[in-house]
């Protein structure tokens, strides 16, 4: 119940108005808890710490916990919770846009950080190392090259993803 | 100019003697606009005489104060600054009839709706903005004219369309007050949806067996007809005087040859699926709906009939007619109720619930006929797959209702209600077994409704689980069905396997009502069904005067709220029959015939075939002119004018809108 009471003292009204401003977060207002994202949801069925449901609750509320959580970046984007929803909320997209909302207030979890981080320094999401050529050779493959990495420095440089990654805000 | 008609009872030929009112609304007004300020800059427009604000001009000290200026200042012309004329234009009308002035010498300007309440930040500008408005509506109030309302006979005779409980309940109504009543059902039988239900909520009444008695005292009524296997064609005239056109659908059996007595049908070796069991069931080609049916008269199914003879060769009263032709019968009624009733969703629509692909997945009307004595498995409830007793059952509300992606937003304030009816004479019937209700919220708003609902929560111990499923799943083998849902009360996924799952679909609209609509030009809400005239204080009438609604036609509702609207618009309906005769609006087109150039361009322009063409010259039946104005807006020569709508009446407002100063008096008043 102190739980519950903390968290109700520190909700943030203005972040329902930022999420329907943003692309995607529009709907948001109009959810009706009736569960159907999360019980079509594939990520859900093997994964209970992911319930669209609940982000888009502590959205709606105001928590802004929900920016900070990994729970939003764990969706697949299968749409199947989208297709379904009755009230037309298009769950996806709400999920999408608490995550650029957390990337602008440079929220974004460390552990997607840290994959921000490889695609500026090699290029890619993951490293390719020996073992994976290995692989590939084994499978008739031609080894994977490392990217360079200064085409994508200057992508990185023309747009905002620096600040994404260094978990900066916007208007920091 | 133009207007032949009488003349006001006073102050007709006379010079315009004004009287402007501004009201303060209490603060709705008052508390934006400087009303004193737009009284005063009122009182120095030309044939202005007197010019005084008031707290509540609609209350009866206000309405006295303009009759007694009348009196005393021989005021002609009223100008009552206000709220919008739908609002209070009929109480000016009133007020100054009272004071013996023509009804029609009232002009609102709308400095509420359309000035206090928009611009409530703007103080200043809302009143510059009243003083325009003001000055227009004393333009036009300069060369208002006066009006008559035409008074016509009304037909002691209604239409009923529709023969489900609704239409039977206002026909049994109209009929007791004396008047004659014309039933029309499309199908072969009075009873409509409530014939197919098993038992009601919250009484458990059988539904037939309260329904059925109805049915019986309509035909027997010796003021009413019923036209069964009819339907309406063609609909003209107004209030007071309808001439509606019905076609009797050719039977194929002679009404009042036929028994009833079903051998046709014993002997008929056609059968199809039966509708009424929503084809779980099958019927002859020649049948009645229902045992119940009225009239009890067979029918042959054209589309399904092989003309083998059959029933010919075993009819006694030889009532059996293959050549007999539909029969088109012309009515002359002065009022019609329109209760056409509603459809059901089709659960097709919604895939990730596998109806129509999963046969234990039924509908909630599919269940009540398989639990019905008279249904297609003798009221024993069995798994289709198997023919087993179902152990395990889901009820899943919301079926394409509170669901955008199905268009149809709104609740269809039956579902929960009549699931919890079901689950609970499954649960009467077989105590071990296990009932789910899937719901969103559960809406038990009506008399009984909640104690019914708390009664199958503790008494039944029916689980009630918070959750729209997403999807249902069928085991191949044994066709039983997994149905994907969170509980979001725990927040927790759950997985829940049933024999049987019942669909609770949507009212929707009935399918036809598009032609309905036509037919009698009526409106549709943004939800599809026929538009009432007022959503609170004139919830049966419609915008079509001398037609009303009755029943679902007119949106979602449970059988003790229909019935009880369906006595309403009989009512409402009785109204004018009893009265005699209506007054109708005198604000109707017509020609100024020497600038007519019989162009024909009206005639076209005009959506209710009013217009007729009598030698060369546009010709408008008044009767039936609904005062649009689209003939007028359309004319190029100004000869289609609308009478208190006149082009002088309003180029005299938009010239007043463009010019600041106060204008001169107008001396002559055109009339």
């Amino acid at each position: 119940m102190e739980k519950l009471e903390l968290r109700y003292r520190q909700v943030d009204s203005s972040l329902v108005k930022k999420l329907k401003q943003m692309p995607g977060g529009e709907a948001v207002g109009r959810c009706y808890q009736c569960g159907t994202c999360t019980a079509s949801c594939v990520v859900n069925a093997i994964l209970d710490d992911f319930n669209p449901r609940r982000v888009i609750r502590m959205a709606v509320l105001g928590m802004r916990e929900v920016l900070e959580s990994v729970e939003p970046w764990y969706c697949a984007v299968c749409y199947m919770c989208t297709e379904r929803c009755p009230r037309d909320v298009k769950p996806v997209s709400v999920l999408m846009a608490v995550k650029n909302l957390s990337c602008i207030e440079g929220r974004v979890p460390q552990a997607f950080r840290n994959i921000n981080e490889n695609i500026a320094r090699i290029g890619r999401l993951f490293e390719i190392d020996d073992f994976t050529n290995f692989m590939r050779e084994d499978m008739g493959l031609p080894p994977i090259e490392p990217s360079d990495t200064e085409e994508v420095a200057k992508l990185i440089a023309g747009t905002e993803f620096e600040r994404v990654v260094k978990g900066e805000a916007e208007n920091e | 100019m133009g207007d032949e008609q009488g003349k006001s009872r006073q102050g007709d030929e006379e010079e315009p003697r004004i009287g402007v009112y501004v009201c303060h609304c209490g603060v709705n007004i008052a508390g934006v606009v400087d009303v004193e300020e737009v009284a005063k800059y009122a009182s120095k427009l030309g044939n202005v005489v007197v010019a005084k604000d008031y707290k509540y001009m609609c209350s009866d000290p206000g309405q006295k104060l303009i009759q007694e200026d009348i009196k005393e200042n021989r005021l002609n012309r009223i100008v009552v600054a206000a709220c919008s004329p739908r609002m209070h234009e009929h109480t000016f009308r009133k007020a100054l009839e009272e004071a013996g002035l023509n009804a029609f010498l009232v002009e609102m300007a709308n400095i509420r709706e359309h000035d206090s309440w928009v611009h409530m930040n703007q103080p200043k500008e809302a009143t510059e903005k009243a003083k325009d408005l003001v000055r227009m509506a004393v333009a036009r109030a300069r060369r208002l004219e006066p009006q008559h309302k035409p008074r016509v006979k009304v037909k002691k005779a209604a239409l009923v369309v529709g023969g489900g409980v609704a239409g039977i309940q206002s026909a049994l109504d109209l009929a007791d007050m004396g008047f004659k009543v014309y039933l029309v059902e499309k199908t072969p039988s009075l009873g409509g949806k409530m014939a197919q239900l098993d038992k009601t909520f919250p009484t458990m009444d059988c539904s037939a067996c309260i329904l059925t008695p109805k049915m019986v005292d309509a035909a027997r009524h010796e003021n009413i007809e019923i036209l069964t296997h009819a339907e309406v064609e063609e609909v003209e005239g107004y209030i007071g005087n309808f001439r509606v056109k019905v076609r009797k659908k050719a039977r194929q059996v002679l009404e009042d040859k036929c028994t009833g007595c079903g051998l046709c049908a014993d002997a008929c070796p056609v059968e199809v699926p039966n509708e009424f069991d929503h084809g779980l069931g099958v019927r002859k080609a020649i049948y009645v709906p229902f045992p119940q049916a009225v009239p009890l008269v067979y029918t042959i199914d054209d589309e399904a009939c092989l003309g083998c003879g059959m029933c010919e060769a075993v009819c006694g009263p030889e009532a059996i007619d293959y050549e007999q032709k539909d029969e088109v019968v012309e009515l002359e009624v002065g009022t019609i109720i329109i209760a056409t009733g509603f459809d059901l969703f089709d659960a097709k629509r919604k895939p990730e619930y596998g109806y129509g692909r999963y046969e234990n997945v039924i509908t909630g009307i599919e269940f009540e006929r398989l639990v019905n004595a008279s249904g297609p498995t003798g009221g024993k409830l069995l798994r289709p797959s198997d023919g087993k007793e179902p152990h395990r059952i889901g009820f899943v509300l919301c079926v394409g209702s509170r669901d955008e992606k199905a268009g149809n937003p709104y609740c269809s304030r039956v579902c929960c209600m009549y699931s919890i009816k079901n689950a609970r004479l499954y649960k009467e019937k077989h105590p071990e077994a296990e009932v789910f209700i899937f719901y969103m919220d559960i809406r038990a708003y009506g008399k009984g409704y909640e104690e019914f609902y708390r009664q199958a929560q503790e008494e039944y111990g029916i689980r009630f689980i918070r959750g729209r499923p997403g999807e249902i799943v069928e085991d191949p083998e044994t066709k039983n069905l997994l149905v994907r849902v969170e509980d979001t009360l725990l927040g927790m996924p759950l997985e829940v396997e049933l024999d049987l799952v019942v669909l609770a679909t949507a009212i929707e609209p009935a399918t036809d009502s598009e032609k309905v609509q036509r037919l009698f030009r009526l409106s549709r809400s943004a939800d599809r069904f026929f538009a009432e005239a007022h959503p609170k204080l004139k919830p049966v009438d419609t915008l079509n005067d001398g037609i009303y609604l009755a029943g679902t036609c007119q949106g979602p509702k449970d059988i003790p709220d229909t019935v009880a609207q369906a006595s309403a618009a009989a009512a409402r309906a009785a109204i004018p029959m009893a009265k005699g005769e209506v007054e109708t609006e005198p604000i109707v087109a017509f020609v100024r015939r020497e600038l007519c150039i019989g162009c024909r361009i009206c005639e076209r322009a005009c959506d209710f075939g009013v217009i007729t063409m009598v030698e060369r010259k546009a010709q408008v039946n008044e009767a039936i002119c609904r005062g649009c104005g689209a003939c007028a807006a359309a004319c190029p020569t100004g000869a289609m004018q609308i009478r208190h709508f006149t082009d002088e009446q309003i180029y005299a407002m938009i010239e007043a809108a463009m010019r600041d100063e106060p204008e001169v008096a107008v001396k002559e008043v055109e009339g």
